[in-house]
Parts: C-alpha cells; structure tokens; sequence
C-alpha cells in the first residue's frame, strides 16, 4: 500500500528545509473499529513509538473497555512529564483504495491530547515493512509474515 | 467512502486553508473534498459532523498542529494561546 505524504503548511518559513513553507509528513488515515461503532482517522507513522496509541475520548466514541492498573503502558514524552495509559482491544482496518488490510490488536488510550494518533510497533508497525521514502514523500506499506489479520485486494479495472 | 477518492483529494487542498484550524481536530467530507467540521475535542466534532448532516463514521478525523514542528513520538498537542 502506498500513501503520499500529506503536506502541511507552516506559518514561518522552516530553516531546517532551506526555507520550506511546507512539512510533508506520514500520515495514514486508519479505521477503528470498536463494538458498535467505527471512526476513521488521520495516523503518524512513528518509528520512535514503542506502543500505538490513540486518544482516550476515541475509546469512548467506540465503547472500548479498556484496562486498569497495573496493566497499563507508560511513556515519556520529549521534554515532558511521563504518561500512563490504559490499554484496550480493537480491530483496526488500513487501506490505500486498492488494497486493505484489517486485524484485531492492543493499542493505548491516552488521556493526554493528541495532534495525531501515534502508530508505534507494538499493534502497528510490528506487522509491516515500511519504507519512507523521502524524496518521493511517499511511505509504503506491505504487511509482513507475522501479519495476524486478512487482506483483500481490488480487483483492477479491465 | 471511496478511500483513493479521499486521499487523492486530501492531497490537493489547500494547506493555507487548514492552517485556521490549527491546534484542533478537522472531519474530512468522505470524498476528501471539504471539512464537515471541527472542534478541539472530539465527542463535540461527533456532534457538529452529525449536525452538518455527516456520518461520523465516514469522515476521516486529522488533528492540525498548533506548531510548526513536532517531535517525534512526543505529539502531545497544547493549545495555541
């Protein structure tokens, strides 16, 4: 699966990019599903992430339960005081239009706001081989062998 | 919803336009065309995509960054002030 690179624009230009007023970053939007109810949303790939997490509001919406202590995860943000978050089970679906994938896993609710659901390995990442592609501002997915959920393909047109 | 319609035309709008959301979560039309509606929590944009006539469950939901930058896995958002 292929997703491009959503750009974002910045209010100043950015040094770092030779004055770029735009940052082009990987986000994927994803499918939670949870007992009655399914939202979709817009996902950082995050290769620095241990766990994937999404709001606590979102657990919610989707009437998840979710666990309590001691099972929960915790996590330290850069520069920021750590977080604990409460872990619930959910199916999530992933698709670029031609091809989609869908499984169930554990991911983390966390209280703290969020710009962007974080897809870290554990949920995620651990069941693709991703490439992020940099010049192209493009990421490639391909679900790998520990791939624990089903895969459909569209048939292409004629 | 058709998700190539969607992100092919996600693509294509305006990133000056997203820009007056920033530090709030936007709900994307299906077709990626428009933004139904937009609220800093998310329980009120369920509400304000079901009061524009949408079907929460059909509409992407993407946070816009108050910031210019964000760090890694640290993507905890604070309010513009």
């Amino acid at each position: 699966m292929k997703f491009a690179y959503v750009p974002l624009a910045t209010r100043r230009p950015v040094y770092s990019l030779a004055g770029a007023q735009f940052r082009y970053r990987p986000l994927i939007p994803l499918q939670v599903n949870g007992v009655h109810e399914s939202r979709l949303f817009d996902c950082s790939l995050d290769s620095g992430a241990d766990d994937t997490l999404f709001p606590e509001q979102l657990a919610k919406i989707l009437g998840i339960s979710l666990t309590g202590p001691p099972d929960e995860g915790e996590a330290l943000p850069v520069a920021g005081r750590p977080i604990t978050y409460a872990y619930g089970r959910v199916s999530l679906r992933l698709s670029d239009g031609f091809e989609a994938c869908e499984w169930e896993t554990i991911v983390g609710f966390v209280a703290a706001p969020l710009v962007w659901p974080i897809l870290g390995h554990a949920g995620f990442l651990q069941f693709f081989d991703v490439q992020l592609l940099g010049e192209r501002h493009e990421a490639v997915l391909i679900p790998n062998a520990s791939f624990p959920g089903i895969t459909h393909r569209r048939p292409l047109s004629p | 919803m058709e998700m190539h319609e969607y992100l092919s035309n996600r693509q294509h709008f305006p990133a000056g336009e997203l820009e007056k959301y920033a530090g709030q979560y936007v709900a994307w039309s299906p077709d990626g065309k428009r933004i139904v509606a937009s609220s800093d929590n998310l329980e009120a944009l369920d509400c304000e995509v079901r009061a524009a006539g949408e079907d929460p469950a059909q509409c992407v939901i993407e946070g816009v960054p108050a910031y210019d930058s964000v760090i890694g896995a640290s993507d905890l958002q604070q309010k513009r002030t």
